[in-house]
């Protein structure tokens, strides 16, 4: 060992604290945007597509994968307004980019709800082989198909789609040029990071808490604010049945760009238990990993500011049944490292 | 790599970096390195199997690869055990439960009269594998996709297979095993291998190439199989001994293919018993072949050996990305080992490739 008091090389950290002021740099300028859209069709006969959009942007985004509520695998099919659901009939979609000068697909075929997972939120996403510009005109189209021969399921699915994207900044602001000083400071004085976890809670609690245990209730919550510039990587959440959206009171922020989201679709719902029973029994065994889900980008939180949460509970399957989350007890917790 | 490789390029032009035309020029070199690797190095898959006839204690199996013509070099293998029926609560499909605490392995490389030890000794096939519960969530033990885990048999470095060399695999049941390891089961143990192919020249294949670069942004592209006159890949009809065909679409630019996501439906009256998970009981096996001439195996291999448990987690990422010439289509024949239980195994089976344009 060099140095008995674990002093670092003076070479080595000062490349390693100008790689942290890099990533820092370009957590600043990157932006993610989670695109939400859902719908079902509007038929049961078989050779119905349904198309559904995700909003307008008017900015250049890159997308870099996209999530969807179903799984291979149920005793029945069942709706998809709540809960993450397991499906054994094939709903099938095709991703389109439309709107722009240069229509594309992202398959010519209508593929598989369940296509190619394994990405993140793992068991429900589609991780693109490489990710893809979407300009300030386009939108994204999803068709939505059932497609097999077999019997018509009893009820038909809503599909959720998460688009998740970057927005990339060409110019930086005068606040940003402040908020680079800051880093440079902290780096400057603090020799490693440090990984750190913000738990968003409810006012005056220690989870989330709806304001009523049915289906609508609603929850706001925040984490703690930042205490100096951090960079958050993801989140885990239990909240399986609900709406939600994330955002950055330090610079306003939406990462869905206000429009809630289903939690399902940012989570891996049924890790725990391999043998069909899934859902919200599963909350109760989830551990934080399992729900984890990575940003495609960092985001800089800068010292002051902190993540909000507006939360809506559950909603009602076609079937009448209530698929709501627990009123308390709900974890969403944010993973982060000091830049 | 190309994800990182294009996210960072698009990041850039995103940005509007000054240096952005370098930049362009680097990316789109790369590009072209990728493509014209993908033309000369192609993935093939090589697979010893055998049946345990009684699954008894001591049962010894000896199984080899196909010979090949071309010289390999293997990366690395996987193995499953595929087991029709359930076995003590769980079902061993896709590699599970039955592969573990079941054998002893050893793995020669033969050539001609001459044997090369892999493995100096038998290995519990245990050690080999990562536990049952991996198969159920793997993502806990490897972020990463597709990389064969969790049932690898990995060597360190590559290994080099000549023509006519063969992979010879010994087997032995190990006491204790016959409660997870069903009689009439078959084991598959699976290599996956690049061939190299320097010698292939074609200068308006490479000219169309740089045009696509010049022309086109990557994106990426998924393909889906279909047998004819179907919306799935579709079996005849249930039972035992279905064959079947299927294929892709002609591609309409030049592609990388980097690797397959296969789901095979599992009969609904599993399902509903809760144990939908573990993917299909009718062991199908694939010959996948692009119509621009190349076969990825000698014979048809598993096509579960290296996906995932379940069928969330179903992705195999091939050793080295595939060139399909644009206007090629990828093909396949399918079989199965076990019967084809009811009309959703029959019919809701499904092969995608994540590709990328050139």
């Amino acid at each position: 060992m060099q140095d008995r008091q674990l002093r670092p090389n003076p070479a080595l950290l000062a490349s390693y604290k100008a790689k942290r002021l890099a990533r820092a740099v370009k957590a600043l300028r990157s932006k993610n945007i989670f695109l939400f859209t859902e719908g079902s069709r509007t038929s049961v006969n078989v050779n119905d597509i349904t198309t559904i959009y995700t909003q307008p942007v008017g900015a250049r985004l890159m997308v870099v994968g996209y999530s969807d509520n179903f799984r291979y695998g149920a005793t029945q099919q069942e709706d998809g307004a709540g809960v993450p659901i397991k499906v054994i009939f094939p709903q099938m979609h095709r991703v389109r980019i439309v709107g722009g000068k240069a229509p594309r697909a992202l398959s010519d075929d209508l593929v598989m709800a369940q296509a190619g997972a394994s990405g993140q939120p793992r068991y429900t996403s589609t991780l693109l082989p490489c990710p893809f510009i979407l300009e300030a005109d386009e939108q994204i189209a999803v068709d939505l198909a059932y497609d097999t021969a077999m019997s018509e399921p009893t009820n038909i699915p809503t599909q959720a789609f998460i688009f998740f994207c970057v927005r990339v900044k060409d110019q930086l602001s005068s606040e940003d040029y402040l908020i680079i000083e800051d880093i440079k400071t902290y780096t400057r004085d603090h020799d490693y990071q440090r990984g750190i976890f913000l738990n968003c809670v409810s006012p005056s609690q220690e989870d989330i808490e709806f304001s009523t245990a049915l289906a609508g209730g609603i929850a706001t919550c925040e984490t703690r604010p930042a205490n100096g510039p951090l960079l958050i990587t993801g989140v885990g959440t239990t909240l399986l049945a609900s709406k939600l959206t994330i955002t950055d009171t330090g610079n306003g922020h939406s990462f869905s760009l206000n429009r809630a989201m289903r939690s399902s679709a940012l989570n891996m719902p049924d890790g725990a238990d391999p043998s069909g029973a899934i859902q919200q029994a599963d909350a109760a065994t989830a551990y934080p990993w399992t729900y984890y889900y990575q940003f495609p980008a960092a985001h800089l939180l800068k010292p002051g500011a902190l993540l909000h949460c507006d939360i809506v509970n559950g909603g009602t399957d076609a079937s009448g049944n209530a698929t709501v989350d627990a009123q308390t007890g709900n974890i969403l917790l944010f993973q982060g490292i000091t830049v | 790599m190309i994800f990182e490789e294009t996210y960072d390029y698009l990041f850039n032009e995103l940005v509007g970096s000054a240096n952005v035309s370098t930049r362009s020029r680097d990316y789109q070199r790369k590009r072209l390195s990728r493509a014209l690797l993908a033309r000369s190095v192609r993935p093939y898959l090589l697979e010893a199997s055998w049946i345990n006839v009684a699954a008894t204690v001591g049962e010894a199996n000896i199984a080899s690869t196909q010979g090949v013509t071309n010289p390999l070099i293997v990366l690395d293998g996987a193995i499953r055990t595929s087991a029709p029926a359930a076995i003590g609560g769980v079902t061993a499909q896709q590699g599970s439960q039955a592969d573990r605490n079941s054998f002893e392995l050893q793995l020669f490389r033969t050539a001609g009269n001459s044997r090369v030890q892999l493995m100096e000794r038998f290995i519990k096939d245990e050690h080999l594998l990562t536990p049952a519960q991996a198969a159920i969530r793997p993502y806990i033990f490897n972020g990463r996709l597709g990389q064969g885990a969790p049932y690898p048999l990995t060597w360190p470095v590559p290994m080099r297979l000549m023509p006519n060399e063969l992979i010879q695999v010994k087997s032995q049941v190990l006491s204790g095993a016959g409660t997870l390891l069903p009689a009439g089961s078959s084991t598959f143990c699976q290599f996956r291998a690049v061939m190299t192919d320097n010698k292939t020249e074609d200068d308006a294949l490479i000219a169309d190439l740089q045009t696509q670069i010049a022309m086109q942004p990557r994106r990426p592209i998924i393909l889906q199989m279909y047998s004819d006159n179907a919306k799935s890949i579709t079996f005849p009809a249930t039972g035992l001994l279905q064959r079947t065909t299927a294929k892709t679409r002609e591609a309409d630019s030049h592609l990388l293919v980097l690797g397959y996501a296969a789901l095979f439906a599992r009969s609904a009256g599993l399902i509903a018993t809760g144990m939908s998970e573990l993917g299909t009981t009718c062991s199908p096996k694939w010959r996948l072949h692009s119509s621009n001439g190349h076969a990825f195996s000698k014979e048809e291999v598993d096509i579960a050996c290296y996906g995932y448990a379940s069928p969330g987690s179903f992705w195999t990422e091939f050793p080295n990305a595939f060139l399909l010439p644009k206007g090629s289509s990828l093909s396949a024949s399918f079989s199965t080992l076990d019967a084809i239980a009811d009309a959703t195994e029959q019919r809701d089976n499904y092969v995608l490739f994540r590709c990328v344009t050139v």
